[in-house]
């Protein structure tokens, strides 16, 4: 059974989260020792250009690089020091094995591959194939996100792979391919700062996306005008021209209450709609009932706001709509994409300069790894596993008979749930900390207690990695080099900066080795990511998300190449739906009526709050990486519950009091933040922190029933003020999941 | 002085610290910024903006030194503090208009901004500048910064009853609010709206 070795506070002294302070070297280097590397920020899904500093094989510090066209040398306070996370005490260097009692000690490469092949066989012919599962990442470059899936697919011959991509871009990945029939951005950044309006709808852009900002703000002066919609009033909507303070889950009542007052005034393109859409009457029909009075309780908000948000986007000359996990983490996160988008096609403003849409991907191949067929129910080139056509292409490419690549496996939630019911009884995960990242935290420690043998491959013990069995030493993006693609969907190239350190290896070397001895050697037999990619080329030519025309070198040489790139004298596609040539075999864009429901779980008199979670610009993700950065840590050490001065008054709360959110499911125990930004029947809890820490522990694991998202952004909560915690846990340093 | 300024434009500044960061990284900075964050409390509020040193015309840091250990370059720069010279006697810390000069106890020297003299003779610009993912600090003309940017450049101030001009310039927009909509509070904009599709009793 995989369950704790032994004490949270005794494997957090051995293994971190520690801070990292210096770097390699000290801070004062002889710099004609040091080479410079072009490469890019392994965090979120901008993708900066960043030189790394190298001497000795160990990354000391960064440059700005200034000639890459899409940060220009901007970069954030995480990628400035990403380089803190090389050499780091907490780095593994070996393979390590559970040790009841003992924790966690070095165990060969040898005997590690052996017992894990011994237990996937075992599992597998005890409980069938799909007993055994992966979880993925879309932090993972493309060649390595479809070594993934092609390594599920073939060598462990399982459904159940999925990825944290599923906690990110599936809904608006979904409502995407709906309406245009393709799931990217449709529009370079380059397009933003020539808007005359612009939409941000549940988009933290200044924190979770920062050199974006300054697309924004050149934007603005330009003369653009900027409508910003969140609960709370994040750094941009400090200086929107209008900021609707929306309450969690009521997006689509602005949507819809918007294109109804738009319809109204004659603000929408009715040849545009008549020559490149389907379906408006539909929507016009649903939005009819949307009166801004109607809208507006749905909303939260004043009827005037809704009103004057249309007036602002409806007669605009050209205009962009950018959305996020705000609206996407929902149990209706596919239709309030798909609300945003009908405002976005019914100005009939996409497919030119100036003029379209993006969704702000998360993670740093946030694009890129939802295309390569990680995903439980897709093939590479964004393909569907359910479609006879699709798979035969695919297993012509791999080599194997169609009908031995499984079918549609469990999403992420579905797949831990089925975990903790004994269905899935072996686990390998890559790159993804579903403790910190997944809802109802309790439940998922739960579920990884119950595996019979789980396998974690990554370079630092995350707080999930605690519960494997055998845990082996990968690859940190700079040791090794592969391609992402960002959030514009510019394909771009890492370099590989260093070796892994001690015994680590490159993840696609792990993942080869262990389909060689689960028998398929000739099938993962690539010399190196390169080679990946030029499988990964064929895989994609024809589809939607087509690589074929691409190469290394061409990547290289144009600063990244958009996708679709169909042949090698394709310059790529920066920007897609030009003359409304939409992605549809009758290349329309088909619109699609949205009605809004509750979320799943309302407030009510026992838990009366909404609560709504989110990212800070310090940290990232599940804080595997920057939990072990001094400086990120110094910048913003634990998580604060935002609440409003007037909500506060009422409970009796005080600035800087510890107080415990609770929800059904579980409570974390944080200091309060007062501030005047969010609304007062909402609080907000950053997740990037483990256990007592966690705001997964309240967040709750419903999800969307076509995107399969959770609902990160909407639970009911009761706060009260408690007393400072001092119990072992909140003993632990703040990264670890203290209390300060 | 050079042709290009340093500007500081904080209706663009998301407080993200990223200007710090890339300065404490700088190879004799000791992990030290010499950015810093300076609060001011408009209307009651607070709100904080990137503070680096203005380069003043006639630098007090520079009058007060005993020790003659703050040089000026020829285009005017005011450099960073000789440390071989500095007596950490903290009368530049003092006479400051903006709080610049940092005294650092373990070198018992005082640092401040060069605004990375180094790396603008060779053409870039400072670390700070080139990092900040929102343009809130500039490094360019001043006609540039007038075409390219909304709002006034601010470059002479009174401190003490002095009157001090600065080589670098702060952007304050046209209606004189230095830092958008600080004033605003939630609960006023959502005041009275209809929480039955909530439930949420908790604010009411």
């Amino acid at each position: 059974m995989a369950k704790l070795p032994e004490s949270i506070p005794e494997i957090v002294a051995e293994f971190g989260p520690h801070l990292h302070t210096v770097p390699s070297g000290g801070w004062i280097r002889n710099s004609h020792e040091e080479k410079m590397v072009k490469t890019h920020c392994c965090f979120c899904g901008q993708q900066c250009g960043i030189q790394l500093r190298v001497s000795d094989n160990k990354v000391v510090g960064f440059e700005p690089w200034e000639d890459f066209p899409f940060n220009r040398g901007k970069l954030c306070p995480k990628g400035v020091k990403r380089y803190m996370q090389d050499e780091h005490p907490d780095r593994l260097k070996t393979p390590l094995q559970r040790v009841e009692g003992r924790g966690f000690e070095p165990i060969g490469w040898e005997p590690a591959m052996e017992r894990i092949v011994a237990e996937i066989r075992r599992i597998q012919a005890a409980n069938g194939k799909d007993a055994f599962a992966i979880l993925t990442g879309a932090s993972l470059t493309n060649e390595k996100a479809y070594l993934m899936g092609k390594f599920a697919r073939v060598a462990m011959q399982t459904a159940n792979i999925d990825y944290n991509g599923r906690l990110c871009m599936v809904s608006a990945g979904a409502a995407s391919k709906k309406v245009f029939g393709v799931d990217r951005s449709a529009n370079p950044w380059s397009d933003i700062p020539k808007a005359k309006v612009i939409l941000i709808a549940g988009a933290n852009v200044a924190e979770c996306a920062p050199i974006t900002t300054d697309y924004l703000w050149q934007a603005r002066e330009n003369g653009a005008k900027l409508i910003v919609i969140d609960p709370r009033m994040t750094p941009i909507a400090r200086n929107a021209d209008l900021f609707i303070p929306v309450r969690p889950g009521g997006d689509i009542g602005i949507f819809n209450g918007m294109l109804h007052v738009m319809i109204e005034r004659g603000w929408i393109d009715r040849q545009f709609i008549a020559e490149h859409t389907t379906g408006f009457d539909a929507v016009e029909e649903a939005v009819r009932k949307y009166t801004p009075d109607y809208a507006a309780k749905i909303a939260g908000v004043p009827a005037e706001m809704i009103v004057k948000a249309a007036a602002m986007w409806g007669p605009a000359p050209t205009s962009f709509l950018l959305h996020a996990r705000g609206i996407e983490h929902h149990s209706k996160g596919v239709d309030n994409c798909l609300a945003a988008i009908n405002l976005v096609v019914a100005s009939g403003r996409i497919g030119r300069e100036g003029c379209g849409y993006a969704m702000i991907t998360g993670q740093g191949n946030g694009q890129g790894a939802r295309e390569q067929g990680q995903k439980c129910d897709q093939l590479p080139g964004s393909r569907d596993i359910s479609n006879p056509e699709h798979r035969k292409f695919i297993a012509d490419i791999w080599g194997v008979p169609e009908e031995s690549i499984p079918g549609k496996g469990l999403s992420a939630v579905p797949l831990v749930e089925a975990i903790h019911d004994g269905r899935i009884k072996g686990l390998i995960s890559i790159c993804f900390n579903p403790t910190v990242s997944l809802p109802d935290a309790n439940f998922v420690r739960e579920a990884l207690s119950k595996l019979e043998f789980y396998v974690n491959i990554d370079f630092f013990l995350s707080e999930t990695a605690r519960y494997a069995d055998i845990v082996l030493p990968g690859s940190l993006m700079e040791e090794d080099e592969g391609t992402t693609t960002n959030v514009e969907g510019r394909v771009i190239l890492h370099r590989k900066v260093v070796s892994p350190p001690g015994e680590a290896r490159e993840d696609w070397k792990i993942i080869c080795d262990l389909a060689a001895r689960l028998g398929q050697p000739d099938k993962f037999n690539y010399a190196s990511p390169k080679d990946i990619f030029e499988e990964l080329r064929r895989a994609s030519k024809g589809s939607t998300s087509d690589y074929s025309g691409m190469t290394w070198q061409r990547i290289d040489d144009n600063n990244g190449i958009f996708w679709p790139c169909p042949d090698e004298a394709h310059p790529g596609t920066p920007r897609l739906y030009e003359g409304g040539k939409f992605g549809h075999p009758d290349g329309k864009a088909h619109f699609m009526p949205v009605e809004w429901r509750p979320s799943a779980e309302m407030p009510d008199a026992e838990y009366p709050i909404f609560l709504t979670t989110g990212r800070v610009v310090s940290q990232f993700l599940s804080g595997t990486q920057t939990r072990r950065i001094g400086s990120l840590i110094e910048q913003y050490s634990q998580p604060v519950c935002e609440i409003h001065p007037r909500l506060a008054e009422k409970l009796g709360i005080a600035d800087e009091d510890f107080v415990k959110v609770e929800s059904r499911r579980g409570n974390v125990v944080v200091r309060a933040k007062l501030v005047k930004t969010i609304r007062p029947d909402t609080v907000f809890v950053p997740y990037h922190w483990p256990l007592d820490r966690s705001a997964n522990n309240c967040t709750i694991r419903a999800i969307d029933p076509v995107s399969n998202i959770p609902e990160f952004k909407v639970a009911a909560v009761r706060i009260s003020k408690v007393d400072q915690p001092t119990d072992p846990i909140a003993m632990l340093e703040v990264q670890a999941g203290g209390v300060r | 002085m050079s042709e290009r300024i340093f500007f500081i434009d904080p209706t663009r500044c998301i407080h993200c610290r990223t200007c710090e960061a890339s300065c404490a990284s700088r190879d004799d900075h000791h992990g030290i910024t010499m950015i810093h964050f300076t609060t001011t409390y408009p209307g009651g509020t607070s709100n904080r903006f990137a503070q680096a040193c203005m380069h003043c015309t006639d630098p007090r840091c520079v009058r007060v030194c005993p020790v003659n250990a703050i040089p000026v370059a020829a285009d005017g720069t005011v450099l960073g503090i000789d440390r071989d010279r500095c007596t950490g006697c903290k009368l530049c810390v003092e006479a400051c208009p903006f709080e610049v000069p940092l005294y650092v106890e373990s070198l018992n020297t005082v640092m401040k901004c060069d605004m990375c003299y180094d790396r603008c003779l060779g053409g870039e610009r400072p670390l700070c500048v080139t990092a900040c993912p929102t343009g809130a600090l500039a490094f360019t003309s001043l006609a540039e910064a007038e075409e390219k940017r909304k709002g006034m450049i601010l470059r002479d101030w009174t401190s003490a009853g002095e009157k001090i001009h600065t080589s670098a310039g702060l952007i304050s927009h046209d209606d004189g609010d230095l830092f958008g909509n600080l004033l605003f509070d939630i609960a006023d904009a959502v005041q009275g709206t209809d929480p039955s599709f909530s439930n949420a009793d908790g604010a009411r």
